[in-house]
């Protein structure tokens, strides 16, 4: 029988979980380090403090769902339980549908495992244009290798399934050059349910690997329990009060928790973060909490190919082209990745446009549906400053993202390059996503491309999606110019840190998740060595 | 054009002018399996939320509901049965707007002369109610927009997260071997 790590943790009686849901009254812990957030970030953070000897709570809205409870591969279920907001996160004009996790091991649970290092004319960029002088590719890459060894990063070396192989053969007709994706995953069984939740513990996420050594070496998991703000002392942080949320994690159940830390460490990722520091009142003199809020805004197109894809089935992302990203310099025209996702009948159904007959159509052809996803590479052109996170009235948050001329010049370029590359493949029909494109889609790549030079690029007309939230408490090593410095340090209030995607200054230009296993794990060694004065050997 | 001020206040006055919810359910008398109080399965439409938005998932879903008039009537009961599970998963401050834009629907006045469906959603023809949908999807008011990608999300999330929905569409659904991975 195979073994799951959460359910023999919890039946072992060693682990300190609980669950905020089930609190009758209010409470208070202590800590040396309180973790807001289980997921990218805040898993690396709490596995290396609590490694150094640290007593370490980690805080989680979500709840604690595993593989062998709970991960059926039913969206219906996933959905509502695994993610902010059902899967549907909206930006405020509603023109982006934003994936973010909400479950111990945040987005990383659910994530798709596509594992790259973040790309050295990023970092050459934040060297730059940030001040972050130290974040060479030299210095970086010992950081993302220890990253890649705990979390076991791997070549890919199984077929893609069919659904990659036609971004691989279209963009090889098409003169597009592509490359291989590595993953984060051990005996992977190639299912293709990555996004509800690996049934089979073969993805590396935080929920198997490092919140599970945290809990071995003493620290306590609150989970259903929101954050709600920082709390200050004499110009530090002392602690984070949160409150308890009721089993499905809608609605605050009037319970309320404090957490009395030494030191406070922030991953909620991108816009959750900031949105907690907006709401603890937080010194901001140059007004950058939640500003510069990046998405890799995505744009996407689909095809019907003459022989079966089955895009449900297989490792969900095996290849990709960084043609367009290298094409372009950061800061010239929009570059943009080309990806494929997986392919599922609620997302697949909620994604197609249009209704009735024609919808129908093309999902009864859902086993030849091919999908390839233009990913944009915001925040490096002074026309890409991202979006702002501000507070709705409940507290909870809301982004402003407004798509610029400079960003839909991307989407444009990528919607012809898709569509040339879906019909070099043998697309009988392409059908970039969009409202105006009549059900059915084109025919060939000439009709294609007449067309997609006149689609008029606005929201709520062309579908725009993200699974890539960064930015919004950005490093950078002067105060007039991020939120923190380049170790996570937040500049006006001691004592305070952000490990998690929203510290990008940009984008990544890269599926971000190696990129926040990597600088976490830097920075929080940093911190422990502060903390301990030792150094921690990672990973052990 | 209205402002979006001007909508949501026609849309809130409307819904407050309406007072008494007047009507029942209406293409649905409840089979066994279903004879239960509608207030003890849907947890957040009432009647009238039902009957606006089984009459707009009739023409949503068209085609991929079955042609078999029992079962016709079970799968489209099911699809707002849905629809009430997607719409009560949401966080609360989307449930309200979610809320309003149905209040927008069931509002006589807001439903002529906003939606443009002179009829009662009882009544209205699949012609009136697609004209509405494609009125609103092309619509050059961006709040209209995203009312019509709100009900497209909302009816098809319910439709194709439903395991009976996938006859037709060359799935299977998840491989069935994890089922026992378990216990093995
Ligand atoms: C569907 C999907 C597929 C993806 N695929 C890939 C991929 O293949 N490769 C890749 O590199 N990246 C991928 N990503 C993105 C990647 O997973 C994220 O960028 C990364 O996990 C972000 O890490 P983070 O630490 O910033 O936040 P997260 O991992 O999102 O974790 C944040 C956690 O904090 C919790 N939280 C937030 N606010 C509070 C609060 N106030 N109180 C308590 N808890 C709080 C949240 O519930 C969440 O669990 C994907 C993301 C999604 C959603
Ligand atoms: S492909 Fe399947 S087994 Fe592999 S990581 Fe994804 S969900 Fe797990």
């Amino acid at each position: 029988m195979p073994k799951d790590v959460i359910a023999e943790g919890l039946a072992s009686g060693k682990w300190d979980v609980r669950d905020a849901a089930t609190f009758m009254r209010d409470q208070t812990l202590e800590a040396d380090v309180v973790i807001v957030g289980t997921g990218a970030g805040g898993g690396v953070a709490a596995e290396i403090l609590s490694l150094a000897g640290l007593k370490v709570v980690m805080l989680e809205e979500g709840e604690l769902r595993y593989a062998s409870k709970h991960f059926n591969l039913k969206e219906a279920e996933a959905y509502p339980t695994l993610y902010q907001e059902s899967a549907g996160r909206q930006t405020k004009d509603k023109g982006i549908t934003i994936l973010q996790g909400r479950t111990v091991g945040g987005s990383t649970t659910v994530n798709w495992t596509s594992s790259f290092r973040t790309p050295p004319t990023t970092l050459a960029f934040w060297r730059d244009h940030y001040g972050l002088d130290d974040m060479t590719v030299e210095n970086m890459a010992g950081w993302f290798g220890k990253a890649e060894k705990r979390l076991s990063v791997i070549d890919w070396n199984v077929e893609p399934n069919v659904n990659n192989q036609v971004l691989m053969s279209g963009a090889d007709r098409a003169g597009i050059h592509w490359s291989k994706i590595r993953r984060n995953v051990k005996a992977c069984l190639n299912l293709g349910y990555c996004g509800m939740g690996c049934p089979a513990n073969a993805k590396q996420s935080m929920l198997i690997t490092t919140v599970p050594t945290a809990l071995d070496r003493g620290a306590t998991l609150l989970t259903h329990l929101r954050a709600e703000r920082v709390l200050q002392e004499g110009g530090k942080a002392v602690g984070v009060e949160g409150m308890a949320m009721n089993h499905s994690g809608l609605e605050p159940v009037g319970i309320k928790v404090t957490i009395k830390a030494k030191t406070v460490l922030l991953a909620g990722g991108a816009i959750n973060t900031p949105a907690l520091m907006l709401r603890s009142y937080l010194s901001d003199p140059h007004g950058l909490i939640g500003k510069r809020t990046f998405l890799h805004p995505v744009n996407v197109s689909g095809a019907l190919m003459p022989f079966k894809v089955e895009g449900w089935q297989g490792a969900p992302q095996s290849i990709y082209s960084d043609h367009f990203i290298d094409a372009f310099p950061p800061d010239g025209p929009m570059g943009y990745k080309l990806e494929v996702p997986p392919l599922h009948p609620v997302l697949t159904a909620i994604t197609m446009s249009g209704f009735g007959e024609k919808h129908r159509q093309l999902m009864q052809h859902f086993d030849r549906l091919q999908v390839v996803l233009a990913l944009m590479r915001d925040g490096f052109h002074e026309d890409s400053r991202g979006g702002s996170v501000s507070l709705k009235a409940d507290g909870t948050p809301l982004l402003d993202y407004p798509i610029s001329d400079y960003v839909w010049r991307g989407m444009r370029h990528s919607y012809l390059t898709m569509a040339e590359l879906q019909f070099a493949a043998g697309a009988t029909r392409v059908m970039p996503i969009h409202e105006d494109v009549p059900g059915g889609g084109y025919s060939s790549w000439a009709e294609a491309k007449a067309a997609i030079q006149s689609l008029p690029l606005e929201v709520l007309r062309a579908k725009v999606v993200s699974a890539h939230v960064m930015g919004g408490a950005a490093m950078a090593s002067k105060a007039e110019q991020g939120v923190v410095d380049g170790y996570g340090r937040f500049f006006n209030l001691d004592n305070l840190y952000v490990m998690d995607g929203s510290v990008f200054p940009t984008s990544i230009g890269a599926n971000p998740q190696l990129s926040i296993y990597g600088l976490a794990a830097r920075n929080a060694s940093s911190l422990a060595k502060t903390l301990t004065g030792k150094d921690i050997a990672w990973p052990v | 054009m209205l402002s979006r001020r001007q909508l949501l206040k026609t849309g809130v006055a409307g819904a407050a002018l309406l007072g008494l919810a007047r009507l029942a359910y209406g293409p649905i008398t409840p089979d066994s399996l279903y004879a239960v109080p509608a207030k003890a399965r849907f947890k957040v439409l009432d009647a009238e939320s039902r009957t606006a938005l089984a009459a707009i998932a009739r023409v949503m879903l068209k085609g991929a509901l079955p042609r078999d008039e029992a079962e016709y009537e079970t799968a489209l009961y099911q699809a707002v049965l849905g629809c009430d599970t997607a719409i009560a998963g949401l966080p609360m401050g989307v449930q309200a707007e979610v809320k309003e834009l149905l209040a927008l629907l069931n509002s006589r006045v807001t439903r002529r002369w906003v939606v443009g469906v002179g009829a009662s959603w009882e009544t209205a023809s699949d012609e009136d109610i697609a004209h509405f949908l494609n009125r609103w999807r092309f619509s050059s008011f961006l709040l209209l927009r995203s009312g019509y990608q709100a009900l497209h999300q909302i009816v098809f999330a319910a439709w194709y997260g439903n395991p009976q929905a996938w006859v037709g569409i060359g799935y299977d659904g998840p491989p069935k071997f994890m089922e026992g991975y378990w216990n093995a």
